[in-house]
């Protein structure tokens, strides 16, 4: 079985090779035979990886030890979940997992254009076959998955207790699939820019892709916060550790490019700036493939020095060059009469959204590089970290939440002052008078999250508006009932009323950011029966007893919460500390802190627990209260749920494409 | 091409080298990017003329009970041996081989980490005698969430001999 | 006026910056805020659970025994562990570089933006009512009467 899986990794570098090439080739001397027989080669790479892919997943779901790499991540207690997510427990499974994925796409994008965009296909398809020749070509010289041992152990080494949680399964295969989606988007550019054919039809044909790629990132991302928040424990959800920001840079700019895309579709503006954001966005992702592969950050990523640094780092350089010079090469073509109508125009607003997310991700480039460039300049090594970030974002991602709440506010083209003012008053008045509320209740420190909580019920309130204008709009012409007109409103403007949701979502997650400068630690001591304060809440530690799991012997205490001033019970929690059985390897027990929280939407009560090494019946309470932790995940639900109304096929977009391209030049090669 | 074309393709190749050289410098200089001492010295074995005398970078687990010197004096000796980071790091009871221990000389203030069982990251020269002179000497935390390791060993050993006396509470 | 409203949204930015959060009797997590473990997990000390993290907050927590101030602790243990262990580059020296690169380019971004816009709209003067803001609407004219017609079309009409 693992031979199959080896061999078809084997054809499928050769053949992507041979896709590419041919691609170049048939376009080259216009033969429209190899063009469709490199099409083929490159939809056949796509089942090959799969079928390596899933030797490989049979070899962990059936314990085969022979494989070095099936053996380091996995063993015979492993649940099923946890054996198929060994796949990408390490570097082997995760670049195979890339170039899986990106063949898969591939074959994909072929199969939807064989009937379309005739002339940038053969570039679309060289392209991307290139990038897979690179990561299976890797794969094979240097991280083999298929990899033998001498011998076959009789159990593995099992997977790391750190990654025995849902985030395991779901942060890793999600990110990786928004780092490859922006391949897509990046292979038209490219092609389009080698074609000359500028117009943005090759911004309309990947525009669902490009939104499948941001979907999966930002759900990936934020299921890492989860993650880290759950399983990390020490209470916080993001620690602008290198991996993670070499993670949000790529959605920053992603987003940036969504929004401004938009404009080039509307008044075919800013071709140059798109096509710069969409190389820039996908070399992002192959720098965070880079960071979280290569070991160059000591992080919770880190994985052993594997030697792909720099191949990674010069595929990363040789995406930007390639992108960058081909611009450059066509610069003449992309330069265009920019007109805009208006000063207060939803186009304008975009510029500045883009502004502010690029300067965001230009602080976050910038705090990561900067311990090297005080190196050089003072020979002195500094630490950029959380405090930086924080103090920098905080008023930049003020304004970005100002922007979103002016957003429905805001017409394409032209918006007249009159009416701004007008629909700007009653929701600045209502925000203003929330403000009021907090600072009467004693919320008045620190300013900025004061600020920010005025402008989360502005946009709130904006969009709300907007919904219900939407709404009794329809109604009157319709006559629908309520319900049915608000439906068929976010149904017949998928995109506009998709995005609203999308903002009502980082509204949301601004709000999670609101509570941080109000979360609350406490430390101490205690036996059983003795109780600790912490904000709202008292609590009794109850008692302490340990139990045995396979491979580990877990301690766990049990409390109970009552509210501190009428005594009422709130709950129970059990944090648990994990310590696991020498696995013979000569490697010692290490404990494992599992949290436990207590969450609600108002805030989060966060148990880390840290039995006493006597083993007499005391132990160490960390006890920390996270305001509003909560609308984080809602968040992402909400984000979520919005952006499949957004990608959500719509037939009057289909019959307005259809007009597009039938009015294009002739898409034969 | 014209004139401003080549211009701005040279400013890409200059900014693109710049970047390259940037991202690399930092790969080489960060607290992971080192050689293990069984790599090193296989490094060693297979060609000598590069590994001996040249400035590198050694990280291992320090071993148990090879730690002598003091603050006072300044001077340390230790072991190190192979280290594995694609799992939490072990306590130092590791199997040890002469093709993966060095001894480690260095004369200067080691961390406030630095013990046995850590990993200890050693910048210095390794000579033909095998002893690797250290000019730096950094520790590293095993992993992020670990209480001290002594006492954790302590009370997983306790767990153990409860578990094997049927000391267990119910599960749950 | 507009620059008007730009400068006070500038400074209202940079003033938010400079506002701490109130003061409390000094607490050990105060000052353990400002600094990030020793031992390379990079984590902010009062996170971090293990030795070197307890050990430093047992360092800060006898300083601030002996009643020294924020500041002085922060200074006492640059001096003494080294200037890394500070989790943020202090606001002197060549670190202000750090501090304002970010700010310095979003500015830059904004200016360019707002040239840029002038620019463009300068130009156009279809409808005759002149650069700039739109005034309220003038007589209906067919660019909008069309676009009243495709979006009764998206209502279903």
């Amino acid at each position: 079985m693992t031979t199959i899986g080896y061999f078809s990794l084997l054809s499928a570098a050769a053949i992507s090779a041979y896709a590419w090439g041919m691609s170049v080739y048939g376009k080259l001397v216009n033969r429209k035979a190899i063009i469709a027989s490199a099409e083929r080669a490159a939809v056949a790479v796509g089942g090959l990886l799969f079928l390596s892919s899933a030797s490989l997943m049979y070899a962990f779901l059936t314990h085969d030890f022979s494989l070095e790499y099936v053996a380091n991540y996995s063993d015979r207690t492993l649940d099923t979940i946890y054996l198929i997510s060994g796949f990408w427990a390490g570097n082997q499974g995760s670049l195979l997992m890339w170039a899986v994925f990106l063949s898969v796409f591939t074959a994909i994008v072929i199969i939807q254009n064989q009937h379309k965009n005739r002339d940038l296909m053969p570039w679309v398809t060289a392209i991307l076959s290139a990038f897979i020749f690179f990561f299976t070509t890797l794969i094979i010289t240097m991280a083999n998955p298929f990899q033998k041992l001498a011998f076959v152990p009789a159990d593995g080494r099992g997977l790391n207790p750190m990654l025995h949680n849902p985030g395991m399964y779901l942060h890793p295969p999600t990110t990786y699939l928004g780092y490859v989606g922006f391949g897509i988007p990046f292979a038209f550019a490219m092609a389009a820019l080698i074609t000359g054919r500028l117009s943005d039809v090759w911004i309309r044909s990947t525009r669902r892709w490009t939104l499948l790629a941001w979907f999966f990132l930002t759900a990936g991302n934020i299921v890492g916060a989860w993650w880290a928040y759950y399983t990390l424990g020490w209470g916080g959800y993001w620690g602008w550790d290198p991996v993670e920001n070499a993670s949000f840079m790529p959605w920053l700019i992603g987003t940036a490019y969504l929004h401004s895309v938009m404009i080039q579709e509307k008044k075919g503006m800013l071709k140059i700036w798109n096509v710069s954001l969409v190389v820039l966005t996908f070399s992002m992702t192959i720098m965070g493939t880079l960071i979280t592969r290569s070991g160059i950050i000591n992080s919770v990523h880190t994985f052993s020095n594997s030697g792909l640094g720099p191949y990674l780092l010069f595929l990363f350089l040789a995406t930007l060059a390639f992108g960058f010079g081909l611009l450059i090469y066509r610069l003449p073509l992309l330069k265009t009469e920019n007109e805009l109508d208006s000063i207060i125009s939803r186009e304008s607003t975009f510029l500045f959204n883009n502004l502010i997310l690029l300067g965001i991700a230009f602080m976050t480039l910038w705090g990561t590089i900067f311990p090297f460039i005080s190196e050089a300049v003072r020979g002195v090594k500094v630490t950029v970290g959380a405090p930086f970030y924080d103090q920098v974002a905080a008023p930049l991602g003020i304004a970005l939440l100002f922007l979103l709440g002016l957003c429905p506010l805001i017409a394409w083209r032209r918006a007249s002052l009159d009416n701004l003012q007008r629909n700007f008053l009653y929701p600045l008045l209502v925000s203003f008078a929330g403000g009021a509320v907090l600072v009467a209740m004693g919320i008045k420190r620190p300013v900025g999250a004061l600020l920010t909580a005025v402008l989360i019920i502005f946009v709130f309130m904006t969009i709300i508006i907007e919904f219900y204008r939407g709404t009794a709009a329809r109604r009157r012409m319709t006559g629908e009932g309520y319900l049915t007109a608000f439906t068929n409103l976010i149904w017949k403007n998928k995109r506009r009323y998709g995005g609203y949701i999308i903002h009502i979502g980082v509204a949301m997650i601004f709000l999670a950011f609101v509570g941080g400068p109000f979360k609350q630690q406490v430390e101490e001591t205690l036996t059983p029966g003795q109780s600790m304060n912490v904000g709202n809440y008292r609590i009794v530690f109850e008692r302490m007893y340990q139990y045995p799991q396979p491979k580990q012997i877990t301690i766990a205490a049990e409390m109970t919460l009552y509210n501190r001033y009428s005594g009422k019970r709130v709950g129970t929690v059990t944090p648990r500390k994990e310590f696991f059985e020498d696995n013979g390897n000569g490697e010692g027990n290490q404990p494992w802190t599992r949290v436990a929280v207590r969450s609600s939407t108002k805030e989060d009560v966060y148990f880390i627990f840290s039995p006493d090494d006597t083993g007499k019946q005391v132990a160490g309470f960390k006890v920390i209260i996270n305001p509003l932790m909560r609308w984080m995940w809602i968040a992402g639900f909400v984000m979520t749920f919005g952006t499949i109304i957004v990608i959500w096929p719509d037939e009057g977009e289909k019959k307005r494409l259809a007009l597009i391209y039938a009015r294009e030049v002739p898409s034969e090669a | 091409m014209n004139k401003k074309k080549i211009k701005l393709l040279v400013a890409l190749i200059v900014i693109i080298g710049g970047i390259g050289a940037l991202v690399y410098t930092s790969m080489q200089s960060t607290v992971t990017y080192y050689m293990k001492p069984s790599e090193i010295l296989a490094k060693a074995r297979d060609d000598g003329a590069a590994v001996y005398g040249e400035r590198v970078r050694v990280g291992g687990i320090v071993i148990n009970k090879t730690v002598k010197g003091n603050a006072a004096t300044r001077k340390w000796e230790f072991m190190v041996t192979d280290g594995r980071e694609d799992k939490i790091l072990p306590v130092a009871m590791v199997k040890t081989t002469p093709n993966n221990r060095i001894l480690v000389r260095y004369k200067g203030i080691v961390p406030d980490t630095f013990k046995e069982g850590v990993i200890a990251i050693s910048d210095g020269v390794l000579g033909k005698d095998g002893v690797f002179t250290a000019e730096t000497v950094m520790a590293k935390c095993p992993s992020k969430y670990e209480a001290s390791q002594r006492n954790d060993k302590e009370m997983a050993k306790k767990g153990a001999a409860d578990k094997k006396a049927g000391r267990v509470a119910p599960s749950k | 006026m507009k620059r008007k409203i730009v400068v006070i949204i500038i400074g209202t930015l940079l003033l938010m910056q400079a506002l701490t959060t109130a003061a409390f009797a000094l607490e050990v997590n105060d000052v353990a805020g400002e600094f990030i473990c020793n031992c390379g997990c990079n984590e902010i000390l009062t996170s971090c659970e293990m030795e070197c993290g307890k050990r430093l907050r047992a360092t800060i927590k006898d300083k601030i025994r002996i009643g020294m101030g924020k500041d002085q602790i922060i200074q006492y243990m640059k001096v003494n562990f080294s200037e890394a262990l500070l989790a943020a580059p202090e606001k002197t020296g060549f670190n202000w570089v750090a501090w304002i690169t970010p700010f310095a380019v979003v500015i830059l971004g904004g200016v360019a933006i707002e040239q840029a816009i002038r620019r463009w709209t300068g130009r156009r003067d279809e409808d005759g009512d002149g650069g700039g803001e739109g005034k309220a609407g003038p007589a209906v004219d067919k660019k909008y009467s069309d676009r009243v017609e495709a979006e009764l079309k998206d209502f279903g009409w």
